[in-house]
Formats: C-alpha cells, structure tokens, sequence
C-alpha cells in the first residue's frame, strides 16, 4: 500500500484535501494510505511515507523537506488545485510520482 | 504588476525559509506543540468547571460536594496540564533539538530537565517547588535551558568529551555513560546560576528571566504597535501565497502563551480582576486570525450568496464550511487572494481594523480581555469569543468584527465579480461562435 504524507501549516486544511484525495483513490480502485501533520511534526512522520506533498502555503520549506526525505519524492501542490480542493487533480499527481519513482 | 509581486517573491521566500527552519526557532515550534494536548484537557476542564451559569454551579457542588467541586480542576487537573506547560516546552524543544543534531535526544531531555528542576524555587517552609514555576510563567526560562543544555550536550558528544566504555561493553550500557559527563558539566553549571540569582535581588533564577527577558519581550510583542505589526505581516506574507499565520506564530507563540499565562495566574486568584494582557494566543486565533487570515467568512458568504460569476460561487462553497472552523487556504487559493492585486486592500485593511476595534473594546473594558484559559483554534465564531472572554460579549465582539469585515470585502468582491463574469461571458460567446 501506498503511504502518502501532506503536510502543510497545521495540518487542518490539508486534512480536509486528503479525504477528498482518499476518496478519489477509491473511485479508481487503489488503496492508499495518507494522512496530514503540520510543518513542526513532519520529522515524526516523513519516515513513515513513501510520498510526501507540500501545501502551497508551505513551498518555501521544500528543500528543506527534500533533504529531510532521503529520496523520497518531494512535492508542492500547485495553488490552485490547493484552493479548490481538486481530490482527483491531487491523486493523479500521486499516481505520477509514484511511477516515476519506481523507474 | 505582475513583475512587481514576482520580484518580491523571490526576495520573500527565501527569506521566510531562514525565519521557518532555524533551527533554534523550528525546535521552539515542536515545543510548543506539545504543550497543546495539556493545553487543551486543561481547557475542556476549565469550561466545565467554570460555566458562567448559577444552577449549574449550584446543582455540580450538591452533586460531588463543595469542596471537590472547587478543587477538581482548578486545584489538580489544572496544575497538572497548563500548570506543566513548561516541562513540555523544555522536553519537545530539547528533543526536537537533538534531533536536528543528530545525537541521542532522550538523554539531553533528561540533562536538560535535571537543568530545569536545578534552578526551580522552592515553596518558603522548603517543603517542594513551588507550582507556579512549571506554568507558561517560566516559559522562556524553559526554552533557554533546553537550547543552552542541548547545546553542550550535543558539544561533549561531537568532540567525544564522553566516559569511554571498553569495546566488549554492550552498545546499550556504554550509551548510558555517554550523558554523564554533560550532565555533570550542566549540573554544576546550574547550581552555579542557582546560588548566583539566589544572593542577587531577583531571589530566584525564573524571577531574573521574567524581569528582564519574557515580561518586556511580551509587553513589547502583546501592544497595540507589536500586534498591528504582527497582522499586517501576516496578512502580507500570505498575498504570497506562503503561510504567514506560521511564520508569525513561530516569532509570537511565545510571546503570546507568557501572556496567556499571566492572565490565567490573575483569573485563578479572582475571576473579576482585570487582567493584564489583551493580546495572547487566544485573540491571535479568535481575533487576527478569526475565520483565517483577512477575516474571510463573510467574503466567502458574499462570494455564494451576491455573486454572479460561477468561478466565485464554486469557490466560496469550497471555502465555506473550513472558514466556519478558522480554515481558509481554499478562498486564499482559490479565488485566489494571492497576487490579487484587487483583493491586497481588504484583506489587509479587515484584519487592522478588526484587530484595533478588538483591542479598543478590551482596553477600555467593554469586552473582558482574555481569561488565560486556552481556546482551540478551530473553535467558530461566536463561540471562540465567548470561550476566549468567558463573557457573551466576546462572542459578540466576533460577531460584529465579521459584519465589519463583510463590509470592507463588499466593493471589492463586487469588482471582482464583474471582472470575472466579463471574462466567463466572453468565453461563452466564443464558444458559442465556434458552434
């Protein structure tokens, strides 16, 4: 199973888009795992995940969370598909990191 | 224009990259999020405890007795969690610390809490500590411990200043010796500090910090100047699109959770009492940032309810049930208020007059300033006010900065409005052309 992490601010805004992310993810038939947490915490959890994105909010921390992943794939979620909490627009983007991570 | 808002970007972003992951300020940070689970048992307990409704009161102390009605929060749960406040500050920062350093984090926590308790006043018979140097009271005390100890733990392990084990030792017993010689050194070191600030005029080393460091950073951080600065900040960085409540916070939490203290420590001993500060982390999530940053809830009504354009409508339904909960990245982004050169004014100007009305109507005493008590930050308006205040008029206060702030969105979303609609029309004729 796929394990993907978001982490923005608080944690709060990104859950709400995980579950619309979930929910696309159930609609094509894959079971992921993702969750969110907030900047502060993300050392607890980036071990834990395979994938990891970025609210827009925080795309200033990337390479700092780059560095902190040990090759996992890093991501910001671009700000419009933040603002409207595009689920699908997300998912696809999981779906294409995670192909271009096994190649 | 555009060029104009890229060229601040550049300069903005890295620079808000140097504020977030400092390493001292980013492990500050951690440590204050783990005060938040005892902050908030110990504010569920206070809001039980303390409902403003006689009956209530009365029927509670017939139920479980006078006296362990009045002691059950106030005289244990409460010393317990917010009264630990700073524990949890110097475990989280101190660890947190190690972390980022790459040494043992459990032991330079147990280095740095021996440091903590060495340097803690006692009660005058001499009996134990006194409670009150667990609380928020000694907060920046906590911090500058746990960045002082870390960094001398973190100092004898790189230079290998540590009792060496001969190798058929087992790893797990000779990492137990790796400690003692930073703990000795900061044992000594704080006796030191102890024995000094004792013969000084202070009296104890918490009194020295609080005199001279936290109560005029925070007077300094919690004025009316040091809170316009920090709203009109956050409100900027944000029209970037980064998170400016974060960065903010990362300067202000102390600042505002010494505040918070203060006034807690003035609402135990007599709930009337005015109290000392106006601004703490409670105005900061139920004023400056009510319903997000630019107080955007009623935008976003306006955006669904008087808006044509389906562009606007579809993203004020998004943002609507977040905003109720003090989330509002999806109007941010969304409509977008980011580089939105017609929405800069409102969303700058709601929150600075917002924020000066919330502080006029404390300072000259129409609404109580905050309790102490914590709030959770997704707590909706009216609520969070009232919980804030612990009077109806601070739910009330929300309310009537809302109308306000809808009143500033109004023109503004109404141009946009029309500007977006044009061009939606103009999209529909093209297509309706290409037919």
């Amino acid at each position: 199973m796929l394990n993907v992490l978001l982490i923005c601010s608080m944690g709060a805004s990104t859950g709400a888009l995980c579950e619309k992310i979930k929910k696309a993810a159930d609609q094509q038939n894959y079971d992921i795992n993702i969750w969110a947490t907030s900047l502060a915490t993300a050392n607890d959890e980036i071990e834990k995940s395979d994938i990891i994105l970025l609210g827009p909010q925080i795309r200033y921390m990337l390479k700092k969370i780059v560095e902190a992943a040990d090759g996992r794939p890093v991501e910001a979620i671009d700000m419009a598909t933040y603002g409207m909490m595009d689920g699908e627009a997300v998912f696809n983007k999981v779906k294409e990191m995670a192909l271009n991570n096994e190649k | 224009m555009n060029k104009f808002f890229d060229k601040i970007e550049n300069k903005l972003l890295p620079l808000v990259e140097i504020v977030q992951s400092n390493k001292y300020l980013s492990a500050i940070q951690y440590g204050m999020m783990c005060m938040m689970p005892l902050m908030m048992v110990g504010a569920f307990c206070c809001v039980i405890s303390d409902f403003p409704l006689e009956a209530y009161q009365t029927f509670m102390a017939g139920v479980f007795g006078q006296e362990l009605w009045a002691n059950w929060n106030w005289g244990y749960i409460n010393v317990a969690t917010m009264g630990i406040s700073s524990i949890a500050a110097i475990i989280g920062t101190t660890y947190e610390l190690a972390r980022k350093d790459k040494v043992n984090p459990i032991p330079a926590v147990i280095v740095a809490l021996m440091s903590f308790f060495l340097v803690m006043a006692f009660t005058s018979d001499g009996s134990g500590f006194l409670f009150s140097e667990f609380s928020a009271r000694n907060l920046f005390l906590a911090l500058i411990i746990s960045i002082g100890t870390e960094a001398i733990y973190n100092f004898c392990i790189k230079k290998n200043i540590t009792i060496k084990m001969p190798e058929s030792v087992p790893a797990f017993v000779s990492q137990q010796f790796t400690a003692v010689i930073p703990a000795a050194i900061c044992c000594v070191l704080f006796l030191i500090i102890r024995v000094v600030a004792s013969n000084s005029n202070f009296g104890t080393v918490s009194n020295i910090i609080y005199t001279i460091l936290q109560a005029p950073l925070t007077n300094l951080g919690t004025s009316f100047v040091g809170t316009i600065v920090c709203t009109i900040l956050n409100s900027l960085i944000w029209m970037f699109g980064i998170h400016g409540t974060n960065v903010i916070q990362t300067v202000w939490t102390p600042l505002w959770q010494a505040a918070r203290d203060a006034n807690l420590q003035v609402y135990i001993q007599n709930a009337a009492a005015i109290r000392p500060y106006i601004v703490t982390d409670a105005f900061g999530d139920m004023v400056i940032f009510l319903t997000g940053t630019g107080l955007t809830l009623p935008l976003v009504i306006e955006m669904i309810f008087m808006c044509k354009s389906a562009r606007i409508k579809a993203v004020g339904k998004t943002a609507l049930i977040p905003g109720i909960f003090n989330v509002n990245e999806p109007v941010i982004f969304g409509l977008p208020i980011v580089l939105n050169p017609v929405m800069l004014i409102p969303f700058v100007l709601s929150p600075v007059i917002c924020v000066s009305l919330a502080y006029a109507a404390m300072n000259f005493g129409f609404v109580p300033r905050p309790t102490g008590t914590p709030v959770p930050w997704t707590l909706p308006a009216p609520f969070g006010g009232w919980m804030m205040t612990g009077s109806w008029t601070g739910g009330l206060l929300q309310i009537v900065l809302l109308l306000i702030s809808g009143l500033i969105y109004y023109p503004f979303i109404k141009a946009l409005d029309k500007k977006y609609k044009e061009e939606e029309n103009a999209k529909m004729n093209e297509r309706i052309d290409e037919k």
